[in-house]
């Protein structure tokens, strides 16, 4: 499964009324994704991927495909090789 | 126009059933809801208890809010809808906007709390849910009550264990008598059915195998419940003034500490409680009918319990109905002194006395008229609601009939 995919469904489990209606471009607030709401969602990828998401991580995610690009840089180089995206 | 405190609407969920009417009609019967667990871990010696059954959380929120809820907060919003909505308020936003509430708990968020150390401790995860402050802590069903409610006076928890609810209900009445807001909904929650805390329990040898039989001969110990109780207090001429429906009038409130033994009771503190109450209430021992008792079915509090009702009320304890309704709705902890102020109000309103349940014969140096198996109809001038926590907490709160031409209609 690719990572985008894998956040578009960490987003859309914590928040189910926004499953189809979001875009990499997609402001989080937009989906009523207040802070408590992304550190849930960054709690499920941590556990998913197997990583840990430093704080600084959450203070630079404003819209879904940061979300996505952050974690591109976490798993770089690291053993998920299952990951396409 | 008149100072006093008054109940004007009430709601509960308990092992009896969502809402106060389920839970009145239980008590009436004496219909114990104490029954064998269901699908909880073999080796837990507690196999029983007064869970509420068929409990659908769905039922009441909607996914998003239910993701935020610990059990106790769910009971507590649950039983505070209901009592907002019989005292006709569930629809004023401004009196809500104004009023108090006071959340008792013993337990706090345990659902959540453990749920987050199962994952840490047993399966290894490194990092704890992020929901585990706001739901775990013991303030969030205050928080969450005001919340729903949309309460945004004076808002916070008490807790000291299973008077938790009364001590809340005491602040409330208090924060009306010294004018400081005119509604308080009040009230006590938990939900302590959790491998840990059974386990916990299970340690303090006190949990009954059989069932809750407060003041028997054979009784052998306390049986957990779960629920909440919440009560809507206010002052007595808002009441008047907006033609509320009272139930009674909460006269008093008795405070004490044993500053003892930490769970042993102490019969002077009990005194001193019972004695505060009918101080701070007006009243005089004659005048009180009914006793709804912190009886928790164990050896040490029902002989102390029964000891301080002979030194305060003398010749007229062999007068007093007294009746233990944890024999039906468990001991629900924080949530207890709650369920038993609905009871002791309700109690009040239809003159009409719940029983002591599972009541066998009278145990070694309980000799009062524990009012067994049975209702009784009877006029309740006055009544007293008592719970005496662990750690030699204690509280007595003391209700007395309002002149029927304003009783609720229920």
């Amino acid at each position: 499964m690719k990572l985008q995919e894998i956040v578009f469904e960490a987003i859309t489990q914590e928040i189910p009324s926004s499953s189809g209606t979001f875009s990499l471009q997609t402001p989080l607030e937009e989906l009523g994704i207040d802070s408590l709401k992304a550190i849930t969602i960054l709690y499920e990828l941590e556990d998913r991927l197997n990583i840990e998401i430093p704080n600084d991580v959450f203070d630079s995610i404003k819209n879904v495909g940061d979300i996505v690009h952050q974690l591109q840089q976490l798993t770089a180089g690291s053993d998920t090789a299952w990951l396409e995206g | 126009m008149a100072g006093g405190v008054v109940v004007t609407g009430l709601g509960c969920v308990s092992g009896l059933g969502i809402g106060v009417a389920d839970f009145w009609a239980g008590l009436v019967e004496g219909r114990s809801a104490i029954a064998p667990l269901t699908g909880i871990e073999d080796d837990l010696n507690i196999r029983i208890g007064a869970t509420v059954r068929g409990y659908r959380p769905e039922n009441h929120f909607i996914a998003d809010d239910l993701s935020l809820l610990d059990r106790f907060s769910q009971f507590a919003v649950i039983a505070a809808r209901e009592a907002m909505a019989d005292a006709g308020l569930a629809q004023d936003e401004s009196c809500a906007r104004q009023a108090a509430a006071v959340i008792g708990t013993g337990c706090g968020g345990k659902q959540t709390d453990e749920e987050t150390y199962t994952q840490l401790y047993r399966k290894g995860r490194f990092r704890a849910h992020p929901l585990t402050i706001p739901k775990g802590m013991p303030s969030a069903a205050a928080s969450m009550v005001s919340m729903h409610l949309g309460i945004k006076g004076p808002v916070f928890s008490t807790a000291s264990a299973c008077a938790s609810g009364a001590h809340a209900i005491s602040q409330g009445c208090l924060m009306i008598k010294a004018g400081i807001v005119d509604v308080a909904l009040v009230g006590g929650t938990d939900a302590p059915f959790t491998y840990g805390l059974l386990k916990a329990w299970e340690a303090l040898r006190v949990v009954s195998a059989d069932t809750c039989r407060p003041f028997s001969q054979n009784r052998s110990g306390i049986v957990l419940g779960e629920g909440a109780g919440m009560i809507v207090l206010e002052s007595e001429a808002h009441a008047r003034k907006r033609h509320a429906g009272i139930y009674a009038e909460l006269a008093g409130c008795g405070l004490s500490s044993d500053a003892g033994h930490i769970t042993r009771p102490d019969t002077n503190g009990i005194v001193k409680a019972i004695e505060s109450a009918l101080s701070h209430a007006g009243l005089v021992a004659e005048q009180i009918a009914y006793i709804n008792a912190h009886g928790t079915g164990t050896q040490a509090n029902d002989i102390a319990e029964t000891e301080a009702l002979h030194r305060v009320f003398g010749t007229h304890a062999r007068a007093l109905a007294v009746s233990s309704t944890k024999s039906v709705h468990g001991h629900a902890l924080g949530a207890s002194s709650a369920l038993e102020f609905v009871a002791t109000a309700l109690a009040v309103h239809h003159g009409l006395v719940p029983p002591t349940a599972n009541f066998t014969t009278a145990g070694y140096g309980c000799d009062l008229d524990y009012v067994p198996n049975t209702a009784r109809k009877m006029p309740v001038e006055a009544a007293l609601s008592s719970s005496f926590a662990f750690g030699g907490l204690n509280a007595v709160l003391a209700l007395r009939s309002y002149p029927s031409e304003f009783v609720a209609s229920v």
